[in-house]
């Protein structure tokens, strides 16, 4: 196991540099100057001032000295200052969205899975069913053509405009108000989680499907034991593992999601300020958003990798 | 090529729902090339005296928020979102085979490599990479498509591979490379028939995926810029409107959705009619 | 002698593309208390089938279509799922041919033992927790304590089998099914794992099923065997009688491709000709025709049937 640990982590660092090298070199190939941006338009700028400007940021220096400088800075802590709201830093702006996010990207995960279990198992259990055969293409291909944003709409149209039950958008986060949170996450929650539960679905109908013919299963059931515990401690255990590591690889489209939901619901999040940051140019912010959403992935992807470990004893006893 | 087109198109071969597939396709392909006969109004017109309007005789879906007939608009909006996804599936086709039959014949380094960018890329959620390239490129209708299209170029290298990878040990390569072939066009007669169904039928799934990320992307706001309808980006308007008119908020999802189904459907078609013509 | 188990007429196919194999086709036989039971065939014959149905641990494609399994009176074709894990593990056991695939890898083999003992009997878990090392250390595992956390990849194929073997006693039961226990193991550890069973199932002085394609393995522990080919009984006896003197044409085969003392080193084994049939398309009249060696023009069009030749002694042969 800890050989095992140890690749995984190892494989990370090549991976981190090389992605945060290439989101600042495409950062800094958008067009426009930057300096010009900053500087106060009254009185009118003259070319001293932006290029004074570009000195005091650095734009001057050559790309690769740029990056080193900002990857020191990174991890000095300092991930810059945001040029269209200068009083905050970066990293200010990111950790406080960050939070919300969570809120979010997690609710949507729990509904996804509560989804997909309980259906995945029933159709893994009885292949030849309706469920199996019929209802589950169906739901795939919904679940592929609904755009999630138009799902959001729908569900306010339902839930908020029609019912009245649920308020059409905002965010109350879970330490304030436990109650009013989860009442404006019910809907995110169900946008982000009902599409994502399509492809765990399926992965744990056919995990399902093939663990229930293992020679195990025939002998926990020859052993006497009723069917409820055969199914949930000698098949679910087992037809989990795979699942977990699909999650975890998965968690990146959740986080795609969030950034959709969080627009159709009007939450401060990551997202929102992503999109804010593209079309305002914002380098700083644009760059450490990314970097956020790939460490982000990349941690999932580890903590996958390790849970599949751990679950399994084959693995976990070496 | 004549004939596959033909066997393809044969009609009477088709479930009811494929038809429907077919129909609502060709409907679609209509609203593209010729909107204007398709369209009841001018999508650009606007009649602010009339804005938010409920569904009427004059205009099927009502009004938008400047008195423009949301239905013309959603058709207009089928050009935007067809044009793109045909851009973007052909520009994944392009890439994404000969990239994938490069790799796939090279082997070695060249492939590991490539394998490796491509299940990076895959791994990534398409639209946040979208986002990332087109706040490089800017929002014009061929970056937007471009970007969508390197999106999906993945699965396309995937499949062209791993053909590429089953085709290039086979005695008949060998044979027609002593007589001198060069490596392309082997890899191009020998390999393209073999994988022309399975990519025809991942290249529609393809403009499936492409049509959801641009409507998300004009949604969010970094598609393709206005005045140009797009369906997305009503829906982005209608969202907030949803009290005094639901139609705005529901329509132009209808319109995705149905082109999308009317794709799979296609593809469900051309994956059962191969199965049967497979030798 | 009471008698425990009582087979009727039993039935079971398998519906594959279509197509309905009979893999039990129509057999009787019955086992009494303290009675060791060998069931001979190759594979294929139906002999995992025919134990499967008793316990009626068939999967789809395969359906039990006829029959009665009266065990101590009760008809277990009868029986709805609750009743039957009653008697699963408790009054019926049964051992697997593969111990590795037999248990779950992800929970230790101790729960495994556990699990029955507080599912059967009733015992709580620190109560079980003893009672399974006890049975650990019954069957010959050495530190019974430390193994009991073990996880099943981390033994042995023999005591992974030991393991297996220590479940399926757990709750004592009244009869044993043990499906070719010892094919998939190491050669020197197939004699001690034979014994083991033997032992075992002597002290609790319980009824034996024991399925092998190895007749020479039975000879040495069943009181009487039953030969089956092709989903059907060709040959019943008492094991002396059978092994002494033969009746059926694929049981002297059998018989005759076993080595013996005079079997001079380098001499080839004899074997049985021609091969298994395939159930999808048995041959027309007696299964065996294709490679039997007194076949008659009979045999060719007409299935025998199992004829009482003397007392006890049954084969089903046109040869009588």
């Amino acid at each position: 196991m800890k050989t095992y640990l140890l690749t995984r982590i190892i494989g990370l660092f090549p991976v981190l540099f090389i992605s945060s090298f290439l989101i600042f070199i495409i950062i800094h190939l958008i067009p426009g100057d930057p300096a010009v941006l900053l500087v106060p338009l009254v009185p009118p700028p003259t070319k001293e001032d932006i290029d004074a400007m570009r000195a005091l940021y650095g734009f001057d220096k050559p790309i690769l000295e740029q990056y080193v400088i900002w990857l020191g800075n990174i991890l000095n802590g300092d991930l810059g200052q945001s040029i269209s709201k200068p009083s905050f830093s970066v990293f200010e702006l990111i950790s406080s969205k960050l939070w919300v996010t969570m809120h979010v990207a997690l609710s949507a995960f729990f509904v996804s899975i509560l989804i997909s279990v309980p259906l995945g198992l029933r159709m893994g259990l009885n292949p030849e069913g309706f469920l199996a055969k019929k209802f589950l293409g169906f739901y795939t291909g919904i679940g592929f053509a609904i755009p999630s944003f138009w799902l959001g709409i729908l569900l306010i149209l339902f839930f908020s405009v029609f019912l009245g039950l649920f308020p059409t958008g905002g965010f109350k986060s879970i330490n304030d108000d436990p109650l009013l949170s989860l009442k404006y996450l019910f809907l995110p929650s169900l946008c982000g989680g009902i599409p994502g539960s399509v492809i765990y679905t399926n992965f744990i109908a056919s995990s399902v499907k093939e663990i229930r013919n293992k020679e195990y299963i025939t002998f926990a059931i020859a052993k006497g034991l009723p069917s409820s515990i055969v199914i949930l401690k000698h098949l679910l255990k087992n037809a989990l593992i795979p699942v977990v590591t699909v999650a975890a690889a998965t968690l990146g489209h959740t986080v795609a999601g969030a950034v959709i939901t969080e627009k159709v619901f009007g939450i401060p999040g990551i997202g929102r300020l992503l999109v804010d940051a593209i079309t305002a140019r914002d380098y700083a912010v644009i760059q450490a958003n990314f970097m956020v959403i790939i460490i982000f992935v990349m941690f999932a992807n580890l903590v996958a990798d390790i849970l599949y470990g751990w679950l399994d004893p084959r693995i976990r006893l070496d | 090529m004549q004939n596959i087109f033909i066997k393809y198109l044969n009609y009477k071969n088709m479930q009811l729902t494929e038809k429907i597939g077919f129909l609502v396709l060709f409907i679609f392909l209509l609203m593209t090339l010729f909107p204007n006969f398709v369209a009841t109004h001018d999508p650009l017109e606007q009649d602010i005296i009339s804005r938010l309007q409920n569904p009427s005789l004059n205009n099927i879906f009502g009004t938008d928020e400047l008195g423009r007939d949301i239905y013309s608009r959603c058709v207009y909006g089928a050009n935007t979102s067809v044009s793109t996804a045909f851009i973007a599936v052909l520009f994944a086709l392009i890439v994404g085979v000969s990239t994938g039959l490069f790799s796939g014949y090279s082997g070695g380094i060249i492939d590991e490599f490539l394998s490796r960018f491509n299940d990076i890329l895959f791994s990534f959620p398409g639209i946040i990479i979208a986002m990332a390239l087109i706040a490089v490129t800017g929002q014009n209708a061929i970056s937007v498509a471009l970007v969508i299209g390197l999106v999906d170029t993945p699965i396309i290298f995937r499949v062209t591979r791993a053909v590429s990878l089953q085709i290039k040990v086979l005695p008949y390569v060998d044979a027609v490379k002593s007589a001198g072939a060069s490596k392309y066009y082997i890899m191009l007669k020998t390999v393209l028939p073999n994988c022309s169904n399975e990519i025809f039928v991942q290249a529609l799934l393809i403009a499936t995926r492409a049509i959801i990320i641009e409507s998300s992307l004009s949604f969010l706001g970094l598609g393709i810029p206005p005045p140009s309808p797009s369906w997305g980006s009503m829906l982005s308007i209608g969202r907030s409107y949803l009290y005094r008119m639901v139609w705005y908020g529901i329509i132009p999802g209808i319109f995705i959705m149905m082109l999308v189904i009317s794709l799979q459907f296609v593809s469900r078609y051309i994956q059962r009619i191969s199965k049967y013509s497979n030798s | 002698m009471n008698l425990l188990l009582e087979v009727k007429n039993l039935k079971t196919q398998f519906i594959v593309q279509q197509k309905t194999i009979n893999a039990v086709n129509d057999i009787s036989f019955s086992l009494y208390n303290n009675e060791v039971l060998g069931i001979v065939g190759e594979s294929g014959s139906g002999k995992s089938v025919t134990v499967r149905s008793i316990l009626r641990i068939i999967n789809y494609p395969g359906k039990i279509v006829h029959g009665n399994i009266l065990f101590r009176g009760a008809d277990l074709l009868s029986l709805n799922e609750k009743d039957l894990s009653l008697i699963r593990g408790k009054e019926i056991s049964m051992i697997f041919q593969e111990p590795s695939a037999a248990l779950n890898p992800v929970i230790t083999v101790g729960e495994q033992i556990s699990e029955v003992l507080k599912q059967h009997i009733k015992l709580n878990k620190k109560q079980a927790k003893e009672e399974a090392i006890k049975i650990l250390k019954d069957v010959g595992i050495p530190a019974p304590e430390r193994r009991y956390h073990d996880y099943p990849h981390q033994l042995s194929g023999g005591m992974q089998q030991r393991c297996v073997i220590s479940i399926a006693l757990a709750c004592k039961p009244k009869l044993l099914i043990a499906d070719e226990p010892t094919t998939s193991l190491d050669v020197t550890i197939q004699a001690q794992i034979l014994s083991l069973i033997v032992d075992m199932v002597k002290r609790l002085k319980i009824g034996l099923i024991f399925i092998t394609h190895d007749i020479g393995v039975v000879s040495q522990i069943a009181d009487k065997i039953i030969v089956m080919y092709a989903g059907k009984i060709v040959e019943e006896g008492p094991t002396s009688q059978i092994i002494d003197n033969p009746k059926h044409p694929y049981t002297i085969e059998l018989l005759d491709s076993l080595p013996t003392l005079s079997t001079k080193k380098g001499v080839k084994l004899k074997e049985i000709k021609g091969q298994v049939p395939d159930l999808f398309n048995l041959p027309s009249g007696c299964s065996f025709h294709p490679r039997c060696s007194q076949v008659k023009k009979i045999c060719i069009n007409n299935i025998p049937n199992l004829k009482k030749i003397n007392n006890k002694r049954y084969a089903s042969c046109f040869l009588y």
